[in-house]
């Protein structure tokens, strides 16, 4: 059996980049999320997705339809993140991502 | 008798002896030759001497022709036979296999869209099997939010339910991979046995068209052998006959020739013997 005090960490694949979301922010995650595009929005906005009866923003390059959204949350702040790919809990990261600095907001 | 009665009677002998009855029974001969009958009579006294060689040489190859279609046809007359019953088993044959690859094509066709349903079905698993490992993924999300025991145990039926999903997902995609492979291979074998009862068509039409062919040789066999049936046989003794009476129709034609000359001797000596007696006369009438 697994800690999961130990597993603080999830992958994801963004492009051909993986990065690491810290557990204590994911929320939940998303197959083939519905997006709704948002007029004349600009990256890192991708459009909107609805998570729970909530409308969450997605971040993203918008280039092409995910295969994932990762919702995540920090503090009140909630948004979604657009992946390629979810690879799994792991324990040592290699390329973290600053979830308080992404959730700012575009 | 006097040279000139002497010339006449030879004339005359000559005349009944060639010319009318050598006609008669040139045409004569030329009739039995026409019903198929080839054992005439070539003698020259019946046909004279160029009909007897004429007719010694159309009676020859005439049988000669005779015997040679009779003896092909002793030689042939199984081979159309034959033909036709190899042909009509080569197309019986070729017709119950036919058949059966008929049979096949279906099978391998069904077998191929059997095989395509099934890939759809692995398909379906392959998606079930993501959606459950995204539940599990979610499961433990929550269990890390809740924390304390509860995380332990969500940790512990996430890392159970993404084994499963794991191994369910690999089965399931090799099966779908397997599959395609399958029904690939069977459509292959479908077009094959497509072409080998296309194959089989063909030879059945060909052993139709041999079996046609085969009943025309031996219509043919049948006619040439009811047309050799109406001539006489011509064997050696016949042949040997022919020969001898050609070359006495040639002692004779040398004797005849021998005869005028004979007579233009004598027509010469009359002519003498008629001059010596003008001779005389004149001699005397000076005398007297």
């Amino acid at each position: 059996m697994t800690d999961p005090d130990a597993r603080r960490w999830l992958r994801v694949r963004v492009g051909d980049r993986e990065r690491e979301l810290p557990a204590r922010s994911l929320r939940a995650v998303l197959a083939s999320p519905r997006v709704t595009a948002v007029p004349d929005a600009t990256a890192p906005l991708a459009g909107l997705v609805v998570w729970r009866g909530a409308v969450v923003e997605l971040l993203g390059d918008g280039a092409r339809p995910p295969a994932a959204a990762v919702v995540l949350a920090d503090g009140d702040r909630v948004a979604a993140l657009a992946v390629d790919a979810v690879e799994g809990f792991v324990d040592d990261p290699h390329d973290p991502v600053d979830v308080p600095a992404l959730l700012v907001g575009p | 008798m006097r040279p000139s009665k002497v010339r006449a009677g030879v004339r005359r002998w000559v005349i009944d002896r060639w010319a009318s009855p050598a006609g008669d029974g040139l045409l004569d001969a030329l009739r039995a030759v026409a019903r198929g009958d080839l054992t005439v009579d070539p003698r020259p006294e019946r046909v004279g001497p160029s009909g007897a060689e004429a007719l010694s040489t159309l009676v020859k190859r005439v049988g000669a022709l005779v015997l040679a279609a009779r003896a092909s046809r002793s030689l042939h007359d199984a081979a159309p036979a034959a033909l036709a019953a190899a042909s009509a088993r080569v197309g019986e044959a070729a017709a119950r296999e036919r058949v059966s690859l008929e049979r096949a094509v279906d099978d391998l066709a069904w077998a191929a869209g059997r095989a395509r349903e099934l890939h759809a079905v692995a398909e379906g698993v392959v998606d079930c099997s993501e959606r459950s490992a995204l539940v599990s993924l979610n499961a433990e999300i929550e269990g890390l939010r809740a924390g304390g025991e509860a995380a332990r145990g969500m940790s512990l039926l996430g890392d159970e339910l993404r084994r499963l999903n794991q191994r369910g997902a690999a089965g399931a995609t090799s099966l779908a991979e397997g599959l395609t492979e399958l029904s690939a291979a069977l459509d292959a074998a479908r077009v094959k046995v497509e072409s080998a009862r296309e194959a089989l068509r063909a030879l059945s039409d060909e052993a139709a068209r041999a079996a046609a062919a085969a009943e025309g040789a031996r219509r043919a066999e049948r006619a040439l052998g009811e047309a050799l049936e109406g001539w006489s046989l011509v064997d050696d003794e016949t042949a040997a006959r022919a020969r001898e009476l050609t070359a006495a129709a040639e002692r004779l034609a040398g004797e005849a020739a021998a005869l005028r000359a004979r007579l233009g001797a004598v027509d010469g000596a009359a002519k003498e013997e008629l001059a010596r007696a003008l001779a005389a006369l004149r001699e005397a009438a000076g005398e007297g």
